[in-house]
């Protein structure tokens, strides 16, 4: 057998390697990484979890920066991690002042005790001018727990030229008369709607919104116990149905759409009419990239009867962390950011639309973006989506069961009852 | 006293003051790999099998976090929403697993074979698994894209389909694409584990076997068979492993598992549990059922290709 050589290198050598790499190692641990921290240097600050994909708001940052002389120490992360970040820095106790909170969430980090109420902190000046619509974004049990950072909602863009082809002047003002657009402008190769009904949000969203056209609709009884399944949510259900098969208005695409596959769809000018989000208007008439442009307008979501328009509410807000370190200086931000200062300087720059009802008479907004003062218009009618601590999970049983309905799978009622069920069971968890 | 265990390494010479031994070095250099296995493998393994025995649900912290036993387990078991996510996943491994065995054979014995441009060949073949899974799901979404994939301009040309077919929103369609979306990308896996295998075997045997009088087929089921078995058992249980925790391409394809939940596999549902709704306790024990289902499987395929040993 062979014999195992020994080694050369002496135990000496090897420990002299060891000692001189682990000193190093410290060494370079011992300089500091970063500046000292603000509290040592005296500086104020506020540490702030948000998302600014592509730092279009660093600027308006900064101008808070040099109004207040309060430095912004941002952690940024992608929408689709803000939650998780959110969870473990309230866990571990990280130093966060201030965070981005979804409209979906406010409930359960109300409920949780994650945020701070700021009810008491609301000045006449926010409530005057800063819609309840807008507020309800952040609301939860009748307080407030942030304020809402832009407006986003659901909003109706018709290609007026598929319209006016077949004797419409104006797009539909409720639910009936959509569905009556909408079979005048189905023909071979084009549909009269498209819609997102993939089994995603941008479902739900499609469904509050068409639900709320009726004035009585409803999530949740008193007690919490689900009620949508009487209240409004399977008339809403039948009427999508009823547009995919009865009326046969609405591309059977729509069942594997989100909100980008909708775009797409509106740009290639065979699709009359749809909801969407904001932002729609500038790319579907972009005619470099959309073959619909220059014909596709905005417009109030349909309403009924009694409900002159229903949307349903996008909007974000930011809270303050009940653990907050730096509590006043979180206020200030919050209270610079619903400020005009803010707000219109954002809505030039980013494209984000404001919270505040005031800015959508503004001139200079008027001139930047096609149809503004619609937008306002239709801030004003907007549905929240439920209110509930376990959202996520509540949202993927509707989901599935709106689904089941739209593939015919159960009837709207039944599928319904069950989605009401399953909600009442959920969250029992161990 | 008498030594009764004797020196670790019997060297020529005797080791001097000041020098290491090998094996003290090796253990040394060892340590570092070591150390971090066992802070990234074992100790998130422990972690979540303890966390599996407590109720943990970070959304609801005034809860706290009791101690609940199997009582997380059970929960599972009582789950309707768990047990499909398991037929869903078995009916995702089974499938996926066969026709990638099926095909991978296929394709090995004709690469086993030498013929002009065999390198090419065996080149290309490796293409679609050096394909990253989600660009694969994202090629995939685009082929099958009701208004303008190419999958149903070809159909449709080809007079098969009256009209496109939105393939991601039908129930049986969207489970059977994503399967087909796998296989071809994990094929060229199999196809290499097999290759491998038959490269080995020696030519005499069929040469005798020939000699013997023994048809294509009769050699294929008594020699290539039998001696594969050894390679077609490892590679079967490492793409069961691979699509029992199938989750990136289901993600890519249908985003929540849709439609009406028809592809969500077990490791959606963990995803969940764990980090939507983060009952943390919960998906740990999930997690683990899972972890114990994939066993099952793979005992059971042992069983069935050593049975008939010989």
């Amino acid at each position: 057998m062979k014999q195992a050589k020994r080694t050369k290198l002496s135990r000496r050598a090897f420990l002299q390697a060891v000692g001189i790499a682990g000193s190093a190692s410290i060494l370079a641990a011992c300089v500091p990484a970063v500046a000292p921290t603000a509290e040592t240097s005296g500086e104020q600050v506020v540490n702030f979890l948000w998302t600014d994909a592509r730092n279009t708001h660093q600027p308006l940052i900064k101008d808070f920066e040099e109004v207040t002389g309060i430095k912004v120490n941002q952690t940024q992360v992608a929408y689709n991690n803000l939650l998780n970040k959110i969870t473990t820095s309230v866990q571990g106790g990280a130093d966060v002042d201030v965070i981005e909170m979804d409209t979906i969430w406010t409930a359960q980090f109300a409920s949780a005790g994650w945020v701070q109420d700021i009810t008491h902190k609301i000045t006449d000046a926010i409530t005057t001018d800063v819609p309840e619509s807008a507020l309800s974004a952040v609301r939860f049990g009748g307080k407030l727990y942030g304020l809402p950072w832009f407006n986003s909602a659901k909003h109706l863009f018709y290609n007026q030229r598929l319209l006016q082809e077949v004797g419409f002047d104006q797009p539909p003002a409720t639910l009936d008369e959509f569905v009556e657009q909408a079979k005048a402008t189905t023909k071979e190769g084009q549909w009269g709607s498209t819609w997102c009904w993939k089994q995603a949000e941008g479902l739900i969203c499609d469904w509050v919104a068409i639900m709320f056209a009726n004035k009585d609709a409803q999530f949740f009884d008193d007690s919490g116990k689900a009620v949508f399944n009487e209240m409004g949510g399977t008339d809403a259900l039948q009427w999508m149905v009823d547009m995919l098969y009865t009326h046969k208005a609405a591309d059977p695409a729509s069942l594997e759409n989100t909100e980008t596959e909708v775009l797409r769809a509106l740009e290639t000018g065979k699709y009359a009419l749809t909801y969407n989000w904001e932002g729609t208007l500038p790319q579907a008439n972009d005619p470099a990239k959309s073959q619909a442009a220059p014909n596709i307008k905005i417009g109030l979501l349909p309403g009924s009867e009694n409900v002159k328009s229903s949307s349903v509410n996008g909007s974000e807000g930011w809270a303050i962390l009940a653990g907050a370190k730096h509590k006043e200086n979180a206020w200030k931000l919050l209270e610079y950011m619903v400020s005009p200062a803010w707000q219109k300087k954002a809505a030039l720059t980013t494209g984000n639309y404001p919270v505040l009802s005031s800015l959508y008479n503004d001139p200079d907004l008027q001139k930047n973006v096609e149809d503004f003062p619609l937008y306002g218009e239709q801030f004003k009618y907007l549905a929240v989506r439920p209110q509930v601590p376990d959202y996520a999970q509540k949202s993927d049983i509707i989901q599935r069961y709106l689904q089941e309905a739209l593939l015919q799978k159960m009837s709207p009622q039944k599928a319904m009852d069950t989605a009401a069920e399953k909600v009442n069971q959920a969250g029992g968890a161990p | 006293m008498t030594r009764a265990i004797p020196p670790l390494h019997t060297t020529d010479k005797p080791i001097r003051r000041g020098e290491l031994s090998e094996r003290a070095l090796g253990l040394f250099l060892l340590a570092p790999m070591a150390i971090v296995l066992l802070l990234v493998v074992a100790y998130p393994l422990l972690d979540s099998l303890i966390l599996s025995l407590y109720r943990v649900n970070l959304a609801n912290p005034e809860q706290g976090q009791p101690f609940v036993g199997f009582g997380n387990y059970l929960y599972a078991f009582k789950q309707p929403a768990f047990w499909y996510a398991i037929e869903r996943t078995v009916y995702f491994t089974v499938l996926s697993v066969m026709l990638e065995l099926g095909l991978g054979l296929l394709f090995a014995i004709l690469l086993n074979e030498s013929f002009h441009g065999q390198l090419p060949a065996r080149l290309a073949m490796i293409a679609p698994w050096a394909l990253l899974t989600i660009s694969n799901g994202v090629l995939w979404a685009w082929i099958l894209n009701p208004t303008y994939g190419i999958a149903n301009m070809l159909l449709v040309k080809a007079g098969i389909l009256a009209a496109p077919k939105a393939w991601l929103s039908d129930t049986f369609w969207t489970m059977n694409v994503i399967i087909l979306a796998d296989t071809w990308k994990n094929v060229p896996n199999m196809t290499l584990l097999l290759l491998a295998g038959l490269q080995p075997i020696a030519y005499d045997l069929y040469e005798a076997a020939s000699v013997d009088g023994a048809t294509r087929w009769q050699k294929f089921t008594r020699i290539t068979l039998p001696l594969l078995r050894p390679v077609i058992l490892v590679s079967v249980a490492l793409r069961t492993i691979g699509a029992f925790r199938v989750f990136d391409i289901i993600f890519v394809l249908t985003g929540n598992g849709g439609p009406a939940d028809s592809t969500k596999v077990i490791s959606f549902y963990v995803y969940d549990q764990a980090f939507r709704y983060l009952y943390f306790g919960y998906g740990s024990a999930v997690s683990w059922l899972a972890t114990a289902f994939m066993l099952v499987l793979i005992v059971i395929y042992m069983r069935l290709l050593s049975s008939d040993k010989g």
